[in-house]
């Protein structure tokens, strides 16, 4: 790597105290980044540089295999960049807050890349830490943007980005957190616990983004009025959302709660999830130590259950196990592989009391989002950070588990 | 509640039996009944499995009208639950199987019946592969495996159980899984002029001992002896050795070709599966294997690769008489081995292959 100089701010960790080979920079340059400068939120620069990334990744015939990879590049499309503009409080004016350390989790593969991308639209420079696991489509992005970068247009956003992996090592841990003016944190708790265990400057700030756990919630009336064609698209959607990521992403849904009358419900049981089995077997490549561990798992809560609880295991693709509202596997099983717990409820008042603080996403369908925002608004619900229709699932977006990516990574400059 | 032998008929009626006496036919109709028996004993006495029998029935469709429709286990099960068929006052002794690094160990809770039943099945079967009396037996592994009882490894259950049917069990390796050659000196100056038995697990018996072995040194010392080895050949794959290849070495070194393979999970301790002469593992009147596809878990015919269960009639003071492993294998025949012995005969492919990540559960880990 590069000479390194001395970093312009803190002194959480002394220089030499750090072996420098340990930590592999992927892509930019570290010293750069420690002292590139901040930029006012949503920077012209840098919009025209995501504009321009997006179609280099859309053009791509490398990206075009990896569907999480072809989906950055729409994310980034100048008609939903504005989106993002749209959604954070532009009222004041609002500048980076400086340098971000992202420490990124290892089961989205391209997570980082939004965290890294929310980091710069709020005008900041970024050290991105990458899970040492390696999936080709990091490789195929950190290509096209490194060809993009060398664009002197964006010098700023060059010395600005910075991807390293390291093995375990508190001291490059403690070294970039004691630098950085915002944290963000991707992770398992206890991973979230290990990093917070290096302390930041006391005016930076940590965003954690911790295990988080995702429903669908179908009106089964609905469901069972719409023609084949809405049944087949929705199951297409629901597909995706749940079995991207083998159901292992904060926003696959692993509950499945219906709404409506128990006949209603009983009926659109049937069809969805044979239709859902379908799909699944002919789209998904469950692998056979899969198989395995969803029938372990299906056998340990089928020992340990209560005799309020049935199982459904048609094969080894799909797995439900229908549930009372006071079950405790609702919002704490997690289904892998294609495994789901389903409760009903009559109407959506009876969600009170069914979410916790840990939900994440609610994908819907068959609802008005109105219908749902009231209900939003008048019930005491707990967690629940995204209302999001089914298929929608892994739109990451400016606002995630209920913050603002612009308006936390940003600071407030004001004049009166 | 203890149940009198008499409840377990079938189950007792095959134990009184010679391990390879019936054909397919006839074993299959009286095997049919003790794991349906056993299936039965362990609903009445074990909550957890009578609960996992009847939350999972209707999907896997288990009737208990045929073998392959008896109720099967996952082997991890004994890692991540409890699971007795008895009184906690009944229990003579735990097996607490270590397991792949990282994993919960399983827990076998063993009464004297079952733990006597493993013993006497396991000399049946020994007398019927190795055609020695007591052997006098060198162990090629250290001392110290055994010692660490708590957790019971498929080495020390090996050690134990052999140890059990042989003499003079002595130890070739030191601490350090150096050869001892002064202790193999004098054990061969005892014993080498009759017929005895070398036993250890297959990677130790081909890292530290077939490799390390001078064979001029020893010269001709072991040609009488019997070599047993069981357990896994994961790491020999990546030496590219093989089972011929092993033997061809073993035959090398050690100047024996009485070389046998056994198979068997720590949670049916006792039922194993030895390796005829014609190269492949063999059921016996106490055990039976199944070959299970992976997508609804159905019965694969002969030939076929899948999941290896594996029945047997001993647990009876836990619900282990019927295991889905997480190992692969094939069925070769019935009743229809050149050996000359009846039954079901099969061979083992390794274990089933970890997943390929693509966006798997555990978090990051720094």
């Amino acid at each position: 790597m590069d000479e390194f100089q001395k970093p312009k701010l803190g002194d959480a960790v002394t220089h030499s105290e750090i072996n420098f080979e340990d930590i592999e920079v992927i892509s930019g340059n570290i010293t750069n980044a420690l002292n590139s400068p901040s930029k006012l939120i949503f920077d012209l620069d840098t919009l025209a540089f995501l504009a321009i990334l997006s179609r280099e990744i859309l053009d791509n015939p490398d990206a075009k295999s990896y569907p999480d990879l072809v989906s950055i590049g729409f994310s980034l499309r100048t008609s939903v960049v504005k989106t993002y503009t749209e959604k954070a409080n532009n009222s004041y004016l609002r500048k980076g807050r400086g340098l971000v350390f992202h420490v990124t989790p290892s089961n989205v593969p391209l997570n980082f890349v939004y965290s890294y991308i929310f980091g710069l639209l709020s005008g900041n420079s970024n050290i991105v830490r990458l899970s040492s696991k390696g999936f080709p489509q990091i490789d195929v992005f950190v290509g096209i943007l490194d060809k993009v970068l060398m664009d002197e247009r964006f010098a700023w956003i060059r010395s600005a980005t910075c991807f390293v992996r390291y093995p375990h090592s508190k001291v490059v841990t403690d070294y970039f957190s004691g630098l950085c003016d915002a944290r963000v944190i991707w992770g398992g708790d206890k991973t979230i616990r290990e990093i917070k265990d290096s302390e930041i400057k006391l005016r930076s700030i940590d965003l954690a983004f911790p295990d988080r756990y995702s429903m669908s919630l179908i009106n089964a009336e609905a469901f069972n009025l719409s023609n084949v064609q809405v049944k087949n698209n929705l199951i297409s959607r629901f597909y995706t959302d749940a079995y991207l990521f083998d159901q292992q992403g904060c926003s696959s849904p692993k509950l499945v709660c219906w709404v409506g009358q128990e006949t209603e419900v009983e009926a659109a049981q049937n069809i969805f999830w044979a239709k859902l089995q379908k799909t699944a077997q002919s789209r998904y490549d469950l692998q056979l130590k899969s198989s395995i561990d969803k029938f372990v798992d299906i056998s340990t809560i089928a020992a340990e259950s209560s005799s309020s609880l049935r199982i459904f295991m048609p094969d080894s693709y799909l797995a439900r196990i229908e549930v009372g509202l006071n079950s405790a596997l609702i919002g704490s099983h997690q289904g892998q592989f294609g495994t789901f717990v389903e409760c009903s409820i009559n109407t959506l008042g009876e969600l009170e009391g069914l979410t916790s603080d840990n939900f994440q996403t609610v994908t819907y369908f068959g609802f008005e989002i109105e219908a749902l925002r009231e209900a939003t608004l008048n019930l005491s619900l707990r967690g629940v950070d995204r209302i999001v229709p089914i298929g929608n699932a892994f739109d990451i977006s400016i606002n995630w588990d209920g913050i603002n990516f612009v308006e936390s990574l940003s600071r407030i400059v004001d004049f009166v | 509640m203890d149940l009198k032998n008499s409840d377990l008929v079938a189950t007792q009626e095959i134990f009184s039996m010679n391990s390879f006496q019936l054909d397919s036919i006839e074993k299959n109709s009286v095997y049919l009944k003790a794991m349906s028996e056993l299936t039965t004993h362990h609903q009445l006495r074990c909550m957890k499995y009578d609960r996992f029998v009847k939350n999972l029935e209707l999907s896997l469709k288990w009737d208990m009208k045929s073998l392959d429709s008896i109720p099967f286990i996952p082997v991890r099960l004994f890692k991540e639950l409890e699971l007795s068929s008895i009184d906690a006052s009944q229990i003579f002794k735990i097996m607490y199987s270590s397991g792949t690094s990282g994993q919960e160990p399983s827990k076998i809770y063993l009464d004297r019946e079952t733990s006597r039943n493993q013993a006497l099945i396991l000399s049946k079967l020994f007398k019927e592969f190795i055609p020695l009396d007591r052997p006098p037996i060198l162990i090629i592994d250290t001392q110290a495996t055994i010692k660490e009882r708590k957790s019971f490894s498929a080495r020390t259950a090996g050690i134990l159980g052999f140890s059990f049917l042989g003499r003079d069990a002595t130890f070739a390796l030191d601490e350090d899984f150096n050869l001892d050659i002064e202790k193999i000196q004098d054990f061969l100056d005892k014993y080498e002029s009759n017929e005895f038995l070398i036993f250890g697990f297959t990677s130790l018996v081909w890292e530290y001992f077939i490799k390390k072995i001078d064979s001029r040194n020893f010269k001709n010392r072991f040609h009488n002896s019997y070599l047993l080895h069981g357990g896994g050949w994961k790491k020999l794959q990546h030496l590219n050795i093989d089972k011929s290849s092993f033997k061809q070495e073993a035959f090398r070194t050690l100047g024996t070709s009485k070389v046998i393979n056994y198979y068997g999970l720590i949670e049916q301790t006792g039922s194993l599966y030895f390796e005829c002469s014609e190269g492949v593992f063999h059921t016996s009147i106490f055990s039976n294997v199944i070959v299970r596809e992976q997508n609804k878990f159905e019965s694969l015919p002969i030939r076929q690769s899948g999941i290896l269960q594996l029945q047997s009639v001993i647990p009876k003071s836990y619900p282990g008489h019927s295991i889905l492993t997480e190992d692969l294998g094939r069925l070769h025949g019935i009743d229809n081995c050149l050996c000359g012995r009846q039954g079901q005969t099969f061979s083992v492919d390794g274990r089933v292959p970890e997943a390929e990540i693509r966006g798997c559960s555990d978090t990051f880990r720094n």
